[in-house]
């Protein structure tokens, strides 16, 4: 999920991008899962940054390296067990990158983000994001302030991330019987969930994305 | 505003005069750069604020080792007086400090106390002070303090390095390895013999003796190199040269014996390699390899040795250093900085702070930048062209700004060309601008002028590199001169200008909006228009041939560089990308705008301009800020920075951080405006007047305002 490191450099060094997390889980528990990264709105900033070698003390990843990081994770995806197509798109014009992963079982594609954070991050600590499929409710864990890049922020930095925005969208083929985030908001089919919050809030933990949703 | 600004604003004192044993006397009359400060002022300006300065801000007496201003700017704390004048200098490449003291002894103690600060203090010293010729003073390594009666001179010399990894000491190894085979030691033997030992006390000692023996010879050489120099720029005096060299030679000595220990270790290292694989074929002979008692035990002599080599040529230096420092200390007016004719006539000691820049300032350089592949640089004759240029900058600290003064004299080369046009820029300009107009960069140059200085330049430049077949480069120049459209060049702009930051603009590019529909939360994207507010900028250059500049308008939209619409030029450079198959406008490059207007040549990034079809005329010289108005009028060289109007103007709001709106709305509470302006004043003359503005409704004076906005928007917010 969080496995292009070198975008996030960027999105420290630009205070408005938007994160968009889909989950369209079918009724046998296989699915697709979709992250996007939308910086279309920083492109200017952005344009004159990647031709920068560091900005603020930090160093600039090159386009070539951030792909090349992509296609390492793509790869990765791809290896694990139970995934059964992992593909990404990527926008070097407007900024916008979709990662696109259909897989077998929730329990297969947390292993296959787990293992891909882990070795690209270099962190032995398991990823604490996290949607398992447990005795028929969907578990939805998150500690977004707990991964290695985002603890690298400090107060200031997280301070200007006021206009960067945090999507979740979790679409399903059975009615929603309840969940427990209050920030959360249900289709009117009753089968989706939308929650939007800004990484600010996220980060400071005055909202969150963690959700237990009973079907 | 940095914590450089502060230091250099803190640094400048006020006016007081005080000549009654005045350091001054204590500048020699070859200085190359004199700065001196009033301390009373800081005392005066400052009061009990001196206390809350950082702690960062201070003077640094030895190596990572420095005292805060806080504590030296306090003489019931530090010593130091704050009622008299204190003296920063170069002299020959170095650098000195000349203080007066109040309490010495306290002084004394704080300097003890710095010396043994931190853990870069080399251990092996108890630092106190020792006595020599009637003064002071406490070294460790290249960095001293000198004291005699009231006053201390802070020194330092050049750092003597004994790490290198290049070369080697192979040679006396290969020898002591010779001897050993005489003497029967074999691979296995563990004793080292007296014999042994004598041996390597009898390779060192040679090698030194043919050491300083050569270094003496080099030292001749390069004395005899300097007094062969001309004296008329440099004026350096021999014998403290031949000290110098003396010290320098002492210097090499140790660095090369380092070396030569770095380079003995890879050798050892690669014989030994070599030898290994000679094992293989015949049966080795003794080869005595690192691990050898008796070739550990060279090793430890030789570190030994270094480490003499190295306190002696720190003890050199420390007497040399000892010895200038007295000899500034004991000098007469007769010798000191008020001896020199041209000091006297440029320098005013009435002001807060001065600076005085000799004209030998740039060749006292030469020396050290003419070596290795610096030398390519050729300085002597790059400095040519300043040759008698000299100096001075005053500072000022007035109720509520801090006032810079200069004046430049230029020597005979340098006066040849008259750069800078004294009249104003184009009036018919500030008719454009629009009374939100909070900066503004003026200059009127005389291009003829500046191409000739460039020329001569250029010529002197390239006919120091080496000839081939007795060629001379500099024709090459000539060459250029002779092919260059000179009218084109030259005649097509006037040559004054401006750059003005008139208010703020709108910035339209796109962004992708995602979307999702309320029934099932299925998402569907669309592009949107993205408007984001940036300073708004005008430059404009008065015309002077239009035809000229037509015609080459003309030749770049050929080229696709520039497209014209309407009156209005455009970018046309690439400034188109793809995006889903759609062709788009990147707005960085297409929110300039260019075009004449009325014999003015224009380049905005205004919208309203691009909109107007045309440079839009305001006419709001009685809504404008008066500063600008008044220099427009008058001046054709300056800068004008209205903070305060800046700031307001600048949407942070929408810039995404709030702490730099809530820092750039701190400061805009103190600092009001910035004002500079150069002019040629004579033939051989230019002068700077510049002054720093601060709140009028605070009663604290300049400094402290400025003192106290840095430290209020380092807070965190």
């Amino acid at each position: 999920m969080k496995m292009i490191l070198g975008l996030m450099i960027l999105f420290s060094l630009s205070s408005c991008f938007e994160i968009i997390e889909e989950l369209d889980l079918k009724k046998d528990h296989s699915g697709d899962f979709t992250y996007t990264l939308n910086m279309s709105s920083s492109r200017l900033e952005l344009n004159t940054l990647l031709k920068l070698d560091s900005f603020k003390g930090r160093a600039i990843p090159s386009p070539k390296n951030i792909t090349a990081d992509m296609d390492k994770a793509i790869l990765l995806i791809r290896q694990s067990a139970g995934i059964n197509k992992a593909v990404y798109t990527k926008n070097w014009e407007d900024y916008i990158f979709e990662f696109k992963i259909s897989f077998d079982s929730l329990a297969a594609l947390d292993r296959a983000l787990n293992q891909t954070y882990q070795k690209l991050s270099k962190s032995k600590e398991p990823l604490k994001d996290r949607l398992l499929m447990t005795n028929g409710m969907l578990k939805r864990t998150s500690r977004l302030n707990r991964l290695s890049w985002f603890k690298k922020l400090n107060s200031k930095e997280i301070q200007d991330l006021s206009k960067a925005n945090y999507t979740c969208v979790y679409r399903f083929q059975e009615m929603i019987k309840s969940q427990s985030n209050t920030h959360t908001n249900t289709s009117k089919n009753g089968m989706a969930l939308l929650l939007k919050s800004d990484i600010k809030s996220l980060l400071n933990q005055q909202k969150s994305i963690a959700n237990t949703i009973k079907f | 505003m940095n914590r450089t600004l502060i230091l250099l604003f803190l640094s400048a004192a006020f006016s007081y005069t005080a000549h009654a044993q005045s350091l001054i006397n204590q500048v020699p009359a070859n200085a190359s750069m004199v700065m001196e400060m009033n301390l009373k002022s800081i005392k005066i300006h400052m009061g009990d604020k001196v206390s809350s300065l950082d702690k960062d801000m201070s003077l640094s007496f030895f190596k990572y080792r420095s005292m805060p201003f806080a504590k030296l700017f306090n003489s019931s704390q530090s010593g130091m007086s704050m009622n008299k004048k204190a003296y920063f200098f170069m002299h020959e490449g170095n650098t000195y400090w000349a203080l007066p003291l109040e309490d010495s002894r306290l002084f004394k103690t704080r300097i003890q106390e710095v010396a043994a600060s931190s853990r870069y203090a080399s251990n092996k010293q108890n630092f106190k002070f020792k006595t020599a010729k009637g003064a002071e003073t406490l070294f460790d390594e290249n960095y001293g303090v000198v004291i005699k009666d009231n006053t201390a001179i802070l020194t330092k010399g050049s750092r003597v390095n004994t790490y290198n990894s290049y070369g080697g000491n192979y040679q006396l190894k290969d020898a002591l390895r010779a001897f050993m085979r005489d003497q029967g030691i074999t691979d296995k033997d563990q004793e080292v013999s007296l014999a042994i030992k004598e041996k390597i006390e009898e390779l060192i000692a040679n090698h030194d003796k043919e050491l300083v023996e050569t270094k003496k010879q080099e030292s001749q050489e390069r004395i005899a190199e300097l007094e062969r120099m001309d004296r008329t720029n440099l004026d350096m005096a021999t014998d403290e040269a031949i000290d110098e060299v003396a010290v320098e030679a002492a210097a090499e000595a140790v660095e090369e014996a380092t070396e030569e220990y770095y380079e003995e270790y890879d050798m050892v290292e690669e014989a030994a390699e070599e030898v290994l694989d000679m094992d293989e074929i015949n049966a080795p002979t003794y080869r005595y390899d690192w691990s050898h008692p008796c070739i550990q035990a060279f090793d430890a002599a030789w570190e030994q040795y270094k480490l003499r080599k190295k306190e002696s040529a720190y003890d050199l230096q420390i007497e040399e250093m000892t010895r200038r420092a007295l000899q500034f200390m004991n000098q007469n007016e007769g010798n000191s900085i008020l001896s020199n004719n041209q000091f006297t006539s440029d320098f005013s000691s009435t002001h807060d702070m001065g600076v005085w820049i000799s004209e030998i300032f740039p060749f006292q350089f030469s020396d050290m930048v003419n070596k290795g592949m610096n030398k390519m640089l050729h300085w002597p004759e790059m400095n040519s062209l300043l040759s008698g240029n000299h100096g001075v900058v005053y500072m000022d600290v007035k109720d509520q700004s801090i006032d810079i003064v200069g004046s430049q004299s230029t020597g005979k080369v340098w006066s040849k060309y008259q750069m800078m046009n004294s009249r104003p820029v184009n009036k018919k300009i500030i008719k454009y601008l629009p009374k939100t107009t909070f900066g503004v960069y003026a200059m009127n140059i005389n291009q003829n002028e500046m191409y000739d200085m460039y020329y001569d330049f250029s010529k002197k430049m390239i006919a120091t590199l080496q000839p081939r077949r007795g060629m001379d480069y500099s024709a090459m120049v000539d060459l250029f001169d002779m092919f260059i459209n000179k009218d084109m060049l030259l005649n097509t702009l006037s040559g004054d200008a401006i750059v003005a930051l008139t208010g703020t603009t709108k910035m339209i590019s796109s962004k992708r909006k995602y979307r999702f529909d309320s029934s099932a939360f299925k998402r569907t994207w669309q592009m949107v228009p993205d408007t984001s507010v940036i300073p708004e900028m005008m430059s404009v250059f008065t015309i002077k041939n239009q035809a000229n500049l037509e015609k080459l308008l003309a030749t770049l939209i050929k080229l696709k560089v520039l497209k014209k619409k309407g009156k209005n030029y455009f970018i046309d450079m690439d400034s188109r990308y793809k995006s889903y198959g759609k062709r788009k406008e990147d707005p960085l490059k297409t929110m300039w705008t260019m075009g004449i207007e009325k014999n003015m040549f224009f380049i905005t990034n205004s919208r309203e301009v691009q909109q107007n079809k045309g440079l839009i005329k305001h006419g709001a010289k009685k809504e404008m800020n008066k500063e600008i108005c008044t220099l427009l009028k008058k001046e054709g060289n300056f800068f004008y920075w209205a903070h305060e109007t800046g700031m307001n103007a600048i949407p942070w709001e929408d810039m995404g951080s709030k702490r730099t709106m809530q820092s750039a709305m701190m400061s805009a509470n103190y600092f009001k405006s910035a004002k500079m302006v150069s002019k040629q004043t004579g033939k051989n003359s230019y002068a700077i007047n510049a002054s720093f503005n601060f709140n009028e409704q605070k009663k604290e004076n300049a400094v402290l305002q400025l003192i106290e906005m840095v430290q209020k928007m380092n807070e965190r917010f």
